[in-house]
């Protein structure tokens, strides 16, 4: 039950507010926190419901073959601790910042909830690209919804690809519901090796594509730096920091499911697009003058170290992948609250403008400091420690290459983020008027502080063995199976 | 391990002494905020070169040496933000491949305690070392890292940051002669002397010297006996103590005139500054190996193990570096503090010292000359310690040999100080390499931004393309 709530929550605040916006703002104010706070909540329940054990749901109590069901295994929730936590902070920001003015915003921020939420619980094929096109349509108004030209350009941007990605993963399940006149996952992982090979390439090629097309790996991520930077702060940050996440768990869930076993080289699949998008976003971002556009082509470069942990195929790269989406939901939607609040402030997204931050906005240039330190990979922050075990990943696997690119990665990534940071020391005129940003320093404060957290944690407690194991867990299709089919 | 933690706590004390004299000298060299930002980082710096030295596991190694590194990049900064950016990405590239070792060792072998490393990860652990330990073709950064660092930090650098490298290919290396080391070595030796030659600037000279003296480090860790091994621990020692002391001694010499170039130095500091003469001249001898200094019985060490194998190539290559190295320390001494004579001499300006922030300065390098002298006269006790048998370091050929070292090279020097005083600098081999590396990303960078033309109809013919050689790809290789 906590399963369906978690989509039907959020499904119902959407169409609440505006009821509630008819009878008045204020009413509205007082309620969209318990809005948030629910959300939140009933995204842990069903998280945790199903951590150790997986946890279903049936709908109208039809088995799983016939039916839709919602099936929730230790890979998919931690994606909706990710998840809840990340737009959580996402909404909490816009609440501080925009109140509840433009109530139409919010509508469309609960929806997208529902519709993330959805693709992260669901166990049928058809019903995850239904929640994926309600998740992209939100994403689309969410992104033009400043309705500047920049950002109804990007927006238009996001939903020509977006489109194209959502047919190619249409085109995938529609082949894979011929081939095997099934649509419930479990049952496809069953039956897809069985058929032809041919078809199966088909349908990992337009799966593969149209995932990473939605996750922005590199040759599908024109979208991505016009959309993520163009965006009101608070919906960058959830697009960089959760959005694309989701799409990285629907990959590797759809890759492990159906593919580990009929067809391993879509792996190497996804490990080339992986090292091709940490090579491409690092050394786009190399002389990139906008700040946001910088860390619109960081999120590329960070999605690449995702996919070549989740190519790796294995249980240590799987949960290396799994504890970089974590690390980088913190640490990039950290870094574009701070650098798009920065922003606002100096009214200028030139990073060679945005100089003398440090005297006047000490503590949000500190929170950046730590979070692109974290982001780099500098040594007692957990983006190393993702990035070691990254690395541990790819050495098992004896692939040189990813190993390598990692290491160039960091090094490029390191030289465009001090970049950044030389700018916000030097002296310089700081913003005119001196607000005091309490909301967007207390979010930087505790993203920073999770990053210094989860870097020494793993010194003391072995995280990297609980993310390989729910990586383990993710990689035994059997048991998904048996636990799914024989309900 | 033969020594085990001998080992760790020998770096460790010179990495201490080296501290308490660069936080000496700090209250000299700084002022007000600054200097308690430095003595914060100095601090800070120690403390993590030695949870670095104690580390169990090069994974914590890697850690604690970045911590090193990144507050290296901080002192540099103050003075030239470009160089501690080259530093610094030099220092996060070789971590890396530290870390890429590290990975298969503890995968082939199941640890990744410091210690050895199997097989092919060896290298990836050698060159990410080696970096740090600045290897011919891989030092691009230290030139320009010593000699742009405040005189602290460059101390430091030269004192504590580039032993690391040395401690980690100390503790990788196995019993086993190495060729690969020596050679490195000695190339490192005589190249670091012949471009420390070409310089006018005292610190970049200190900076290639560094270079070379490391390579008395490798070449002696190369040939894989225990005496050899201990050569190398007592050379770092050694070397920490009379190169902080030179750096030091250079930095009084800048901030009294106001430049290091050679060129520009009135060549009259030998009667501005006494003392300070004093003590440079402690360190040079040091580091010309002349009998009673530090450096003296390090090399009679390195030289006595290279002799037990036989590997005389190695042997004369560096008592080649040796009579370099005392060329330029005449060059640097003469022109830096003789030349000009005493009618150079700034009449009325004195060397400071009856204040008490310059004797504190004083004080520092004074404790690193105390340890260089001391460990000069009585070299049993660095042996001892390690557990060396190495009798008659004052035997009269090893006297000999150096003696006559130095005096080759004060002759040569005597005979072209006219062709070295135009500071002429050659050709610049291998320090462009940084600015040459840079070429590449730019150039694919540049493809790159190509690409991103704002044409819809393009992107999507790439997703087409992309999809293409997808599916391609598949076909081709299912099992």
């Amino acid at each position: 039950m906590t399963l369906v709530l978690a989509v039907v929550f959020p499904l119902s605040c959407a169409f609440l507010i505006p009821l509630l916006h008819l009878y008045g703002g204020a009413l509205l104010r007082k309620f969209l926190p318990v809005m948030g706070l629910g959300t939140l909540a009933l995204t842990l329940a069903a998280a945790l419901s199903g951590f150790n054990d997986y946890a279903l749901s049936f709908f109208g109590g039809w088995p799983a073959r016939l039916g839709v069901v919602f099936v929730v295994d230790s890979l998919s929730s931690i994606f909706l601790i990710l998840v809840a936590f990340g737009s959580g902070i996402s909404l909490l920001y816009s609440y501080d910042r925009m109140g509840t003015g433009p109530w139409r915003f919010y509508v469309i921020f609960f929806l997208l909830q529902a519709s993330m939420n959805g693709v992260l619980l669901t166990g049928d094929l058809f019903n995850m690209f239904v929640f994926y096109e309600i998740f992209s349509l939100t994403a689309y108004l969410l992104v033009s919804y400043s309705l500047t030209w920049q950002a109804v350009e990007a927006g238009l941007k996001y939903l020509v690809m977006g489109t194209v990605g959502a047919f190619f993963i249409l085109l995938g399940a529609a082949y894979a519901f011929i081939a095997n006149k099934t649509l419930n996952m479990a049952a496809l992982a069953v039956s897809l090796p069985q058929i032809p090979k041919a078809t199966l390439v088909v349908i990992a090629a337009c799966m593969v594509v149209g995932l990473s097309l939605k996750a922005g790996a590199f040759p599908f991520h024109f979208w991505l730096p016009d959309a993520h930077s163009s965006a009101l702060t608070a919906v960058s940050a959830l697009l960089s920091g959760v959005v694309i996440k989701v799409s990285v768990y629907a990959l590797i869930r759809i890759s492990l499911l159906f593919f580990g076993d009929p067809l391993p080289t879509v792996f190497d699949v996804i490990t080339a697009l992986g090292v091709i998008s940490l090579l491409g976003g690092h050394l786009m971002a190399f002389k990139q003058q906008d700040i946001k556009r910088l860390l619109a082509y960081s999120t590329v470069a960070q999605i690449g170290y995702i996919m070549i942990g989740a190519g790796m195929g294995t249980a240590m790269g799987i949960g290396a992948a799994l504890f970089h989406s974590v690390n980088h939901m913190l640490m990039k939607s950290g870094l574009f609250m701070t650098a798009g609040h920065l922003a606002e402030e100096m009214k200028t997204r030139n990073i060679s403008h945005m100089r003398g931050l440090f005297a006047h906005r000490k503590g949000l240039v500190l929170a950046f400091t730590v979070l692109a330190a974290a982001i780099v990979g500098v040594p007692p922050l957990n983006g190393f420690m993702s990035k070691w075990y990254l690395v541990m990943a790819s050495v098992e696997k004896g692939n040189l290459l990813a190993a390598l690119s990692l290491v160039f990665g960091t090094v490029i990534s390191a030289s465009y983020y001090l970049r950044v940071l030389h700018a916000f020391y030097a002296p310089g005129d700081g913003p005119k008027k001196y607000k005091d940003p309490r909301c967007p320093l207390a979010v930087a404060v505790v993203l920073s502080g999770c990053c210094v957290v989860l870097g020494l944690l793993p010194f003391f407690y072995p995280i990297g063995d609980i993310f390989a194991e729910v990586g383990a867990k993710a990689l035994d299709v059997k048991n998904y199976v048996a636990a799914v089919l024989l309900q | 391990m033969a020594f085990g933690d001998p080992m760790s706590l020998f770096f460790a004390v010179s990495s201490t002494v080296l501290s308490v004299a660069v936080l000496f000298y700090n209250e000299w060299y700084f002022e007000g905020k600054e200097r308690r930002t430095f003595n914060f980082l100095t601090v800070g710096c120690w403390v993590a070169s030695i949870g670095a030295l104690f580390a169990q596991d090069w994974l914590v190694f890697v850690v604690f040496v970045e911590v090193v590194s990144l507050i290296l990049w901080r002192m540099i900064s103050f003075t030239d933000t470009k160089a501690a950016l080259i530093y610094l990405l030099a220092q996060l590239g070789a971590a890396g491949l530290i870390l890429i070792g590290a990975a298969g060792a503890s995968l082939e072998a199941g640890t990744m305690a410091v210690g050895p490393v199997p097989s092919e990860w060896r290298w990836f652990v050698l060159v990410g070392l080696g970096v740090k330990t600045a290897f011919p073709g891989v030092h691009f950064w230290l030139p320009k890292a010593h000699s742009a660092a405040p005189t602290p930090a460059s101390a430091l650098l030269s004192g504590f940051a580039v032993k690391l490298g040395i401690y980690g290919i100390a503790r990788l290396g196995t019993f086993a002669s190495s060729p690969e080391l020596l050679i490195i070595g000695s190339v490192m030796a005589i190249f670091g002397v012949l471009k420390a030659l070409m310089q006018h600037d005292a610190k970049r000279l200190l900076a290639y010297h560094t270079v070379s003296q490391l390579g008395y480090m490798v070449a002696a860790l190369g040939v894989g006996t225990l005496l050899g091994l201990a050569g190398a621990l007592y050379h770092a020692l050694a070397h920490a103590l009379f190169k902080g002391l030179l750096f030091l001694s250079v930095g009084r010499l800048e901030k009294f005139y106001g430049t290091k170039d050679l060129r520009l130095l009135r060549g009259s500091a030998a009667w501005d500054m006494p003392y300070t003469f004093v003590l440079f001249i402690v360190g040079a001898l040091a580091i010309s190996g002349f009998p009673g200094m530090s450096g003296f019985a390090s090399k009679v060490m390195i030289k006595e193990a290279l002799k037990e194998q036989g590997m005389y190539p190695v042997y004369w290559v560096l008592q080649a570096a040796g009579v370099g190295t005392v060329i330029s320390f005449c060059k640097l001494g003469y022109y830096g503090f003789l030349s000009g004579g005493k009618k150079g001499a700034i009449v009325g300006r004195k060397e400071g010292l009856a204040y008490s922030r310059g004797s504190f300065g004083f004080l520092g390098m004074v404790i690193l000359a105390a340890g260089t002298v001391f460990l000069g006269f009585d070299p049993e006790v660095t042996s001892g310690f390690l557990k060396i048998s190495m009798p008659g370091f004052f035997g009269w050929d090893n006297v000999f040999s150096s003696l006559l070292v130095v005096s080759l090279g004060v002759g040569i020097f005597y005979l072209v100080k006219d062709f070295l005083s135009s500071g002429f600098r050659g050709s610049v081999v291998l320090d462009g390499l940084w600015k040459k590396i840079q070429h590449v990303p730019l150039a694919v960078h540049f493809v790159i931004v190509k690409m991103h033309s704002g044409r819809l109809r393009f992107y999507l013919t790439v997703v087409v393309f992309a999809t293409l050689a997808i599916l391609l790809y598949l076909a081709k290789h299912w099992r």
